[in-house]
This record gives structure tokens, C-alpha cells and sequence, in this order.
């Protein structure tokens, strides 16, 4: 055995752990090398010297300290249990901060919502109301109800008597098909820029929507009691020429009511239709024509109907006194003398538009 | 009892390693504290002991490595303060006195991992399969470890034996 083979066998010869007869072959050695020798004894005291390092005793009471401690630890929540309780605290904070946060956000958007669009109300209801008063002028945009009598009126009164050519012209060119308060108030908002608010279009609406044909009362009936308890622009529409955009203007306007006693049918039809003809005998050089015409926007729902006639100037007098025979003349232009002057220089018919209120009943 | 039974071989084994009682004292504590709480993951495939002595080296491993920055920042200190010897004993020599003192001193001065696998073979007298349990490596490794271990701590005694060797 070699000094190589002696330091790898020396750990086990140390520990004893070597058979016999390898031990005395390393034994051999180590009496014959002095280096291994040394070698080995200086290993075999460090282990001795760790061997023989006293076992010392732990502090007195230590056992009791540690299970009194123990105790402490049944007693208290361990770190887990720590944790956990921990956990629980922060998911309830974090769910009173998500609450706070909503309910903050939700204060803050009302806040910045209310801001933005509080102009936006007071345009969407303009732009309804012009939205609706736009649709005025067309007989068939207002309620059904209203529009029903002028329609029922028509055959019996004016379509035997007009031509197709006298018929005033329809309000078609601007024929807005009917639109959602919703999509009113959304197409107002983006076309605010270009619309003016106009105050008195409520008006108009509200005069078109609470016509006779509704039943409405608002005071008193507008014909039905006195004129100054009706709507605020009827004197003014009674006053002044009633032209919608598309209709023909009128060189003179009566605005007259039929009699109690008439009929709408029969009576009133011939009374109408005798001083057409009477109109139409004595218009030279053109023969009167009767037109029947759309009725005036804000009076659609009220008016019977409205009858255009083409009066010489030198007839226009005995045409006035028919009117006023058959019927109860409740205006006329103010300016029919001068217009009659002016046609009759102007070698040129009149234009009287008749607009017939139905009577009032008692 | 089971404070009882362990107590002695955990706190000598922390003692060593340490190197200070009152420290070790501590330390022991908490392992015993440690295994208390953990007692319920002790499947009970090893020895309890074996189980033990891997907290307390788990434990003795932090607390060492916390003294080491304590002492590096107190070096004076250090190396004035004497290794305690509570048993000195009545009959003992300066000179065996000495001796535990430089050997503690030499254990101290090892690289941990040597000084466990010294002191659990050596001193705690554990065999090789179960240091190699403990430590959780293979039983060649114990063995190289331990001879790479010895001859560190031979080398630290060296001047000591051959002087003492001079001296007889």
C-alpha cells in the first residue's frame, strides 16, 4: 500500500470502519512513513478533540420555556390564520374602495354629463318644436283626428267644382315624413348649428294639436266662444293674407262663417256653388275659378275649407255682397280697396281667397 | 417530552455551531417552536430526530449568517470576546480548557457545511447514511466532505498540536 492508497483509506481507518486485513496493510504503512504517520495521528486527534467537546447543558427551565411558548402559539392565530384574517381585511377594503370609486366615478360622470349637455335639453326641445311646426303645413302630419274632416269635406264641396289645374298646389316640395320625438331630438342636436329657435312654433304646434276636430278645450273653444279666448295668433291669421309658402297669394281674403242655419252638405255647397257661378257669369275677361286649396297651415284643424276665386275688379263689389248674404263675413282684407283699385288698372282679375269657418253651434 | 428528550443533542449541535450559548439558547428555542407548529407535515418517513436536526440547521444556517454580518461589522468585538466554556469543571485543566476553546474556535472558522458534517459525525456520532439523509446528499459526498472538512480544521489546529506536541 502506497501513500496514495493511505490517504484514501485514512477517513474509514479513522472511523474504524475497514476490514481487518486492510487495516493492517495501512498499519503497515503508517509505522514504515513517517508523513502518513503524522498525517494520520493529526487527523485522529481533530476528531478526538471534537469527539471529547463536552455536551452542554441547555438553560435551566428551557423545556418549560419552550412549551409556554408552545401554549402562546395554541392560543394565538398562527401565520396562516394571520394571513388569512389579513387577506379578509384587505378584500373588504378593497371592496369599500371599489364601492367608493364607483360611486365617485358615477358622481363625477353625472357632474361632467350634466355639464356638457345642459344646453342640449333646451335644443332638442326647439328643435322638436320646429321639427313639428315643420310638419304643420302638411295636412296628413297632424293628428288624424283633425285631418279627417277637411279630407270627408273634399268630395262634397270642391272636387266637382275645380279643375285639376285650379287645385292649389300641394305642400309636397316639403313633405317631411314624420319623425320620433327621439329622432327629432337627435337630429336636432346635430343640426343645432343651423336651425334658429323660434318661440312662437310652440305655439303654432299647440294651436295645430288643439284644433276642434280634438276636443280640446283650451279656455274656451276657439270658435266656439268669443275670439279673444282663442289662440293668441288667431286675429292675427284672421287679419292678415293666411298664405302658406306653396299657396297662390291672394289679392283679397275674406275670412267668413256660415251661418247656424246652413248645412254643411247640401245647403252650404249650393249657396257656395251659386255665387261661384254667379263669380263665374259675371268674371270678365277670364271666368271666375274656384280653387280649392289646402287650408292654412295653423287653421287646418278649424277651417272647413278655402275656396279661390278670380273676380273682375268691377264685380268684386256684388261678389262682396253675395259673400255677405250667405254668409257671416268675420274679416276682410284691409287693403281690398286699394287692391280692387290697383287690379283695375292693372286690367287684371282678382285673386279672393274665401276661407269658410264652420258655423257655431248652439 | 419530546423538548425534553431532543433538547440536549439539539441545543449542544447549535451550541457548536454557533458557538455562543446564549445564542444557542435562542435558536433552539425557536426550532423547538418551528417543529411545534410544523408538526403536522412530519410524515413521518424519516426519523423525528433527523427531522429535527434539519430545523435546527435550517435555523442555526440563519442565525449564523446574521452573526457573521454582526460580526464583520464588530470585529474588535469579536475577537476579543472569548469562546464560553460552561463546564469548565472543577478538575479540568487550563490547558483542556484551551484545547475546547481552540477547537471551537477552528469549528467557527469552517465553512458551515463542513463544520455540520464535523459535527454531526463526529461529535453528534451520527452515521454516515443518515448525515447523508439529513444533509440530503449522497453518502460519498458525506465522507468526501467530512475528510475536506477535517483536513480544514487539522490545518486550523495545526500550530496548536505541533506546539503542544513541542511542549510534551
Amino acid at each position: 500500500m502506497n501513500c496514495e492508497e493511505v490517504q484514501v483509506q485514512l477517513l474509514e481507518y479513522l472511523d474504524k470502519s475497514l476490514d481487518r486485513i486492510t487495516t493492517k496493510h495501512l498499519e503497515i504503512h503508517l509505522s514504515s512513513c513517517p508523513p502518513c504517520r503524522a498525517e494520520a495521528e493529526s487527523l485522529d486527534d481533530c476528531v478526538r478533540q471534537v469527539a471529547a467537546l463536552p455536551i452542554v447543558d441547555p438553560p435551566l427551565g428551557f423545556a418549560q420555556r419552550v412549551m409556554a411558548h408552545a401554549r402562546e402559539i395554541d392560543l394565538s392565530p398562527s401565520i396562516w390564520q394571520r394571513l388569512a384574517l389579513f387577506m379578509q381585511n384587505q378584500i373588504a377594503l378593497q371592496a369599500a374602495a371599489v364601492v367608493l370609486i364607483a360611486i365617485f366615478s358615477a358622481f363625477l360622470y353625472q357632474k361632467i354629463d350634466s355639464k356638457s349637455s345642459a344646453p342640449a335639453p333646451r335644443m332638442a326641445v326647439l328643435t322638436d318644436a320646429a321639427e313639428k311646426a315643420k310638419t304643420i303645413p302638411q295636412p296628413e302630419s297632424t293628428s288624424s283626428a283633425a285631418s279627417k274632416p277637411v279630407k270627408e269635406a273634399r268630395p262634397n264641396t270642391a272636387q266637382k267644382n275645380t279643375t285639376p289645374a285650379a287645385v292649389a298646389p300641394p305642400s309636397a316640395p316639403s313633405q317631411p315624413t314624420r319623425k320620433t320625438d327621439a329622432e327629432s331630438v337627435s337630429e336636432g342636436r346635430l343640426e343645432t348649428p343651423k336651425r334658429a329657435p323660434i318661440s312662437v312654433q310652440e305655439v303654432a304646434t299647440g294651436r295645430e294639436n288643439r284644433l276642434i276636430g280634438d276636443n280640446f278645450t283650451f279656455g274656451a273653444l276657439p270658435f266656439g266662444g268669443s275670439r279673444q279666448s282663442s289662440f293668441r295668433s288667431a286675429p292675427m291669421a284672421l287679419n292678415e293674407p293666411m298664405f302658406s309658402i306653396d299657396e297662390p297669394s291672394a289679392d283679397v281674403e275674406f275670412v267668413v262663417r256660415r251661418h247656424p242655419a246652413q248645412r254643411r252638405d247640401s245647403a252650404e255647397t249650393d249657396n257656395l256653388e251659386s255665387t261661384r257661378k254667379s263669380a263665374e257669369a259675371e268674371a270678365s275677361p277670364a271666368t271666375a275659378a274656384m280653387r280649392r286649396a289646402a287650408p292654412p297651415p295653423f287653421l287646418s284643424g278649424m277651417i272647413v275649407e278655402t275656396r279661390w276665386f278670380t273676380v273682375a275688379p268691377e264685380h268684386f263689389e256684388q261678389f262682396k255682397k253675395d259673400l255677405t248674404a250667405q254668409t257671416l263675413v268675420e274679416s276682410e282684407t284691409p287693403t281690398a280697396k286699394q287692391e280692387k283699385e290697383f287690379s283695375q288698372k292693372s286690367d287684371r282679375p282678382l285673386a279672393v281667397k274665401v276661407v269658410i269657418l264652420p258655423a257655431i253651434e248652439r | 417530552m419530546l423538548v425534553r428528550r431532543h433538547e440536549k443533542t439539539i441545543f449542544n449541535l447549535v451550541y457548536r455551531m454557533l458557538g455562543d450559548y446564549d445564542e444557542a439558547a435562542e435558536v433552539s428555542q425557536e426550532v423547538f417552536l418551528s417543529a411545534y407548529r410544523a408538526i403536522g407535515q412530519f410524515r413521518g418517513d424519516a426519523n423525528f430526530s433527523t427531522w429535527l436536526y434539519r430545523i435546527a440547521l435550517n435555523h442555526t444556517s440563519t442565525r449564523r449568517k446574521t452573526l457573521i454580518r454582526r460580526q464583520q461589522r464588530n470585529v474588535a468585538i469579536e475577537d476579543t470576546e472569548p469562546v464560553r466554556d460552561l463546564q469548565p469543571g472543577p478538575a479540568e485543566t487550563m490547558e483542556k480548557k484551551e484545547i475546547r476553546e481552540r477547537v471551537q474556535r477552528a469549528l467557527n472558522s469552517l465553512e458551515p457545511d463542513d463544520a455540520t458534517v464535523i459535527l454531526l459525525r463526529d461529535l453528534q456520532d451520527i452515521p454516515y447514511e443518515e448525515v447523508a439523509r439529513l444533509l440530503e446528499i449522497p453518502v460519498g459526498t458525506v465522507k468526501s466532505r467530512l475528510h475536506r472538512a477535517r483536513q480544514a480544521l487539522k490545518s486550523q489546529l495545526a500550530s496548536y498540536f505541533y506546539a503542544g506536541r513541542k511542549a510534551v
